[in-house]
């Protein structure tokens, strides 16, 4: 490539429109938009409707909405399409779990967490016109009263189990937007009728067959429906621009009143082309599916020739690439998920994670990175907005130079972008029957899972699970000493044990429990999602579902997966450690003290919790103890998952991420062996528990990096803090980006870096009005530090602080 | 059997003593006694028992086990240094970690396979391992025995040293070091001894002989405290001594107070200094100072 790359000094002040509009992101206020709600509502009132096949009838009510959803162009902007009627909305889902919110409509102004605005109006629809329409309507409702045995969901409603994220919805996934931008949906549409003619030609009548039919019927219906929705901002661009007095916002007007009429209808013919059609599907898709992780995808790659093609013609700069990606941050930084009290102290921060993978390998095996790669880490650098979550795909012959631009840019605070070992997760994709060329394609999903793009419905993030409780369970022979119920399986009374290989047996047998409640109760929402809220819209941007007439809920896509998360790996590997040490090799305890002590919470037994706090070695330390059980629990999670089917004809998938889970599910759990106390937080991901490694991020890497990657094929999260000044400068760029590659080498998957230091943390959390956008990287995700619970802004200013000295 | 050695501490990570990603290991044992000492629980050549009272919790397990009666409960002090005899078995019982062993002895093997934990990083970074202390070079039998296994393994070797040493027994071991960060505190021998205890004139000699040797690297640090070192006049001392041996780039190392914090829980002869901190001004009027002499000066 002959193009510069490196990246020139340009500040936010080179770039007046991106910073105007990023303040007036920051000023908004975060809204509830009932919107959604109230035309979902509207269209499901009508009596026709359940004579539609579902299918069907989700393109029309996705299309009413879309016919209906406010459109509003803000001052500056040059990428228009409100996802929500507010600045900053939160949209409301009331077929999945939107009515959970109900009880809290009254308090959620002035609620301690994610705080949101919204009218005593607005609270009276809700209440009276929308929510008690969908009390019999809601999907989990569906599935607890005709699809799933009482037990997994009992399980999931005690919480401190798992969370099963699907009843909130899907989405996970990076739709096929290259294609969009390539064919446009009227192409997608003509393919879809091109499938019609076929069916209605085929002799045989064929019944499976016949059964595509209504859903590429669907696909035509809600192609349009989007279509018709960008030919609604045409004419707001039109009508503003007849009353602009402003000669210059008036020809951006009519510019962008042009853009709106041609796409997302007709193959983008510019990069903003392309960014605009992109940004009107993702408006369209949070209208079918809920608002978490709907990714870009490898964005670098797929708008890479039309950025070129634009430049070569001139009719585009750097800089205004730069101002275009800028404006889609942005935009994609306008909405919220909205949790109640209890979700958001498990989802903190408002994550929504629409993510954008960069760099990385091609499908033919060389390396990717390209110049629009190095502009988005610039977009980044220069507006911290909340999304898109940015995450860097290195491999072993990645150019340095991008390395350290990534190093550089993470140094810079918020955590992003995160960094993806491509030479670790090709092979593992492999291995569960993914194509090499498709998992050399492989985008990081939300978080830190990981998916091939464009021809996946792999619900990366059905559930999370807690492990600390299975470990619980075992040691007390099936009860949970918190809920003060018997649950798992009764795995025989611990005092009995002789050796670890009883401990473990006990162990796996409860996790193979739980997995399997989980499992259910997963597979029972699958089954209700195609049965009641399809998404012929995802579908349409999905390969495979047009081929086979299914929709993504029905096993559609060419790759379907099931992922789900194992949690508090490292509370389990640090009990395990101190049990056989302290019990079986050194016994300086018996079983019974140890869960006596346990019982107690530790009080009166202060000798015996500092002989387990500093004697026993803990994970994260690079000691062989520790590290071996982490490895086994995770593998353990991982063997009884990978045993299970999706009804979507897919395997389950295990990775480690708790987004801020390890915070919730701690509750549920008691004193535990490895010296963490009743209650308190587990260990976040695969990292170490908090404070725990004392030996500096080496030791800390090389124990993540022993842990075997190649079965946690749905992503694992690593977070690793840093006093910003222990690596300052160019010097510090090369060494940050020495120890990842070392570390990378070693075998680690994934790592996420946040710089910031202590003191200002702790005046963000007195002031949060002082740092509005101080970005932090939670686990997965980057969260603004003011929104977090205060709990999670402990926990962060807990966090070790590596070499502050 | 070769000597084993006594090491008081294993920092990874450490980013400033030398390129790259590097091991320290901190030799226990100084030949000098500088006031403001970062280590001082390295000074003594022998394991010493530490304490600290914030961590203690009272538990008197201590006292239990301890064969002399050498455990006390007043004020901040648990051990009675005139009768302990340095057994370890107090350590043993404080899960606490209140008491603790300072400095633990190592096999040549052993200590190799403590460096060598870091490698991937050392490769990556171009970094290594850096002996410091106390002082590394009182422990040259040992280091006879053990820089020859790390050469062997490849690794990239600093030496901290205050330069007080035989040149005999250091020389037959300099084809082992790659670079040798050698401390010089102050040039008037009368200043030296009042500051650390021993007259500057064999380091200075030390000093002379390495940099005519041209075996390996050498790079000068100076430590800068405020009213000791840091003066005008010794500082011109120092660059003169620099221009004559034409050295032509330093290491500043600016005073920080972390040593002294250890000083209550040893038996240490040092007393803390309590110093203000070096104003970003100061050392950047200092550092000014070299680079008008044409010494490149860096601080960390
Ligand atoms: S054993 Fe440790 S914690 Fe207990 S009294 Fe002695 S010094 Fe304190
Ligand atoms: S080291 Fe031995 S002699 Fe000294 S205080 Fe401890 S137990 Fe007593």
């Amino acid at each position: 490539m002959t193009e510069p790359s490196v990246a020139p000094e340009r500040t936010i002040a080179s770039f007046p429109r991106l910073s105007r509009l990023h303040d007036a992101l920051l000023g908004a206020k975060k809204e509830v938009c009932i919107q959604r709600a109230r035309y979902l509502t509207d269209y499901m009132k009508g009596a026709g409707v359940w004579f539609e096949p579902p299918v069907v009838r989700r393109a029309r009510a996705i299309t009413h909405i879309l016919r209906n959803l406010e459109v509003t162009i803000y001052p500056d902007e040059v990428l228009v399409g409100g996802i929500t009627s507010k600045r900053i909305g939160a949209i409301i889902y009331p077929e999945f779990i939107g009515l959970l919110i109900w009880p809290e409509l009254g308090n959620l102004r002035e609620r301690e967490v994610d705080a949101l605005q919204i009218s005593d109006e607005e609270i009276k629809e809700l209440d009276q016109e929308i929510f008690p329409f969908w009390l019999d309507k809601v999907l989990a409702w569906h599935v607890q009263e005709f699809l799933s045995p009482p037990e997994p969901l009992s399980l999931l409603f005690k919480g401190g189990f798992f969370a099963l994220t699907e009843a909130a919805g899907i989405s996970h996934t990076a739709p096929d937007f290259e294609k969009l931008i390539e064919v446009g949906l009227e192409g997608i549409k003509e393919e879809a009728g091109e499938k019609i003619r076929e069916l209605d030609q085929d002799p045989a009548g064929d019944a499976e067959k016949l059964r595509g039919r209504s859903f590429c019927r669907a696909v035509e219906i809600v192609c349009d429906g989007v279509i018709g929705f960008a030919q609604r901002y045409h004419e707001e661009a039109l009508r503003l621009a007849e009353k602009e007095t402003d000669p210059q916002r008036k020809s951006e007007l009519l510019e962008i009143a042009q853009i709106c009429a041609r796409v997302p209808a007709k193959p983008a013919n510019s990069f903003r082309e392309a960014l605009q059609s992109i940004w009107f599907l993702e408006i369209a898709l949070h209208q079918e599916n809920y608002e978490q992780a709907l990714c870009l995808g490898r964005a670098d790659q797929y708008l890479y020739p039309y950025y070129r093609r634009d430049l070569q013609k001139g009719l585009l700069t750097e800089e205004e690439a730069i101002e275009l990606l800028g404006c889609l941050f942005i935009k994609m930084s306008e909405f919220v998920p909205l949790f109640s009290v209890n979700l958001a102290l498990l989802f903190s921060g408002f994550p929504a994670n629409p993510a954008v993978t960069l760099g990385g390998m091609m499908p033919e095996g060389l390396d990717a990175t390209n110049r629009l790669s190095y502009l988005f880490l610039e977009t980044r650098e220069l507006i911290k907005t909340r999304h898109p979550n940015l995450h860097a795909r290195v491999h072993k012959d990645s150019p340095g130079e991008y390395f350290e631009r990534v190093c550089e840019v993470v140094k810079g605070g918020g955590g992003m972008p995160a960094l993806m070992n491509d030479d670790v997760i090709i092979p593992a994709l492999m291995k569960k029957g993914i194509k090499e060329e498709d998992a050399r394609d492989y985008v990081v999903i939300g978080c830190v899972e990981i998916s091939v793009p464009r021809k996946t419905f792999g619900s990366t993030d059905a559930a999370l699970m807690s492990l600390p409780i299975c470990l619980e369970m075992a040691l007390n022979n099936g009860y949970s000493p918190v809920l003060q119920e018997e649950i798992g399986p009764k795995t025989g009374d611990p005092r009995a044990f002789r050796n670890m290989d009883h401990v473990l047996d006990a162990f796996r047998q409860q996790v193979a429990y739980l997995v399997e409640q989980m499992v259910i109760g997963l597979n029972s929402m699958g089954i209700a999602h195609r049965e009641l809220y399809p998404s012929p819209l995802l579908s349409a941007l999905t390969q495979g579902c047009l081929d086979k007439g299914q929709d993504v809920t029905a096993g559609g896509a060419v790759y379907n997966f099931t992922g789900v998360q194992g949690v508090g790996v490292a509370d389990v590997a640090d009990s395990l450690a101190a049990i056989d040490q302290l019990v079986f090799r050194e016994k300086r305890v018996t079983m019974g003290e140890l869960l006596k002590a346990l019982e107690d919470n530790f009080e009166g037994h202060e000798q015996l919790l500092h002989l387990i706090r500093n004697r026993v070695p803990k994970y994260g330390n690079d000691d062989e103890l520790p590290d071996m059980y982490a490895r086994k629990a995770a593998e353990i999670f991982c063997q009884e998952v990978a045993r299970h089917s999706n009804p979507r004809n897919g395997v389950y998938l295990p990775g480690f991420l708790s987004m801020t889970n390890h915070k919730g599910l701690g509750k549920f759990v008691a004193a535990l062996p490895s010296g963490r106390k009743a209650l308190e937080t587990l260990a976040n991901g695969v990292s170490p528990h908090d404070g725990w490694d004392k030996k500096g991020p080496t030791a800390c890497l090389k124990s993540v990096a022993k842990l075997d990657y190649s079965q946690a094929t749905n992503g694992v999260a690593v977070n690793l803090k840093f006093a910003p000044d222990y690596l300052k400068g160019a010097h510090g760029t090369k060494t940050l980006s020495s120890l990842i590659k070392a570390y990378f080498g070693l075998g680690g998957m994934h790592l996420q870096l946040n710089f910031i230091d202590e003191q200002t943390l702790l005046d963000a959390q007195q002031d949060p009005g002082k740092y509005p956008g101080l970005m932090v990287r939670v686990a997965g995700y980057s969260a603004y530090f003011a929104d977090l619970a205060k709990e999670v802004q402990d926990e962060i200013i807990a966090r070790t602080e590596h070499c502050s000295l | 059997m070769p000597e084993d050695g006594i090491v008081f501490d294993l920092q990874r990570f450490s980013l400033h003593d030398g390129p790259g990603i590097r091991t320290v290991i901190f030799f226990k044992g100084c030949p000098l006694c500088c006031q403001w000492c970062q280590n001082p629980e390295g000074l003594e050549p022998r394991p010493e028992i530490s304490f600290s009272k914030e961590k203690c919790l009272g538990c008197q397990e201590c006292q239990k086990v301890c064969p002399v009666r050498a455990i006390v409960f007043e004020g901040t002090k648990r051990i009675d240094r005139q009768v302990c005899d340095r057994c370890g078995k107090c350590v043993e019982v404080c899960y606490a970690e209140a008491l603790r062993i300072v400095g633990k002895s190592y096999t040549p093997a052993e200590l190799l396979e403590e460096a060598m934990t870091d490698m991937p990083f050392f490769v990556s970074s171009g970094g290594g391992i850096t002996l410091s202390g106390g002082e590394p070079t009182c422990q040259a039998d040992f280091l006879t025995s053990f820089l020859p296994l790390c050469k062997e393994k490849e690794l990239h070797i600093a030496l901290e040293t205050c330069g007080c040493f035989v040149y005999e027994e250091l020389e037959p071991l300099l084809s082992c070091v790659d670079l040798i960060l050698y401390d010089i505190k102050a040039i008037d021998p009368v200043l030296h001894q009042k500051l650390t205890g021993r007259s500057n004139k064999t380091i200075l000699e030390n000093l002379g002989k390495l940099l005519k040797k041209d075996e390996c690297a050498v790079q000068v640090r100076v430590p800068l405290i405020p009213t000791l070192t840091a003066t005008d006049e010794n500082l011109k001392a120092i660059l003169v001594f620099l221009k004559e041996h034409n050295i032509t780039e330093v290491s500043l190392l600016p005073y920080h107070k972390m040593g002294e914090s250890k000083l209550e829980g040893i038996d240490s002869p040092l007393r803390p200094l309590n110093l203000a901190r070096m104003s970003e001004q100061d050392l950047m009027n200092i550092s000014a100072l070299f680079r008008n002499a044409g010494i490149k000066a860096l601080t960390y």
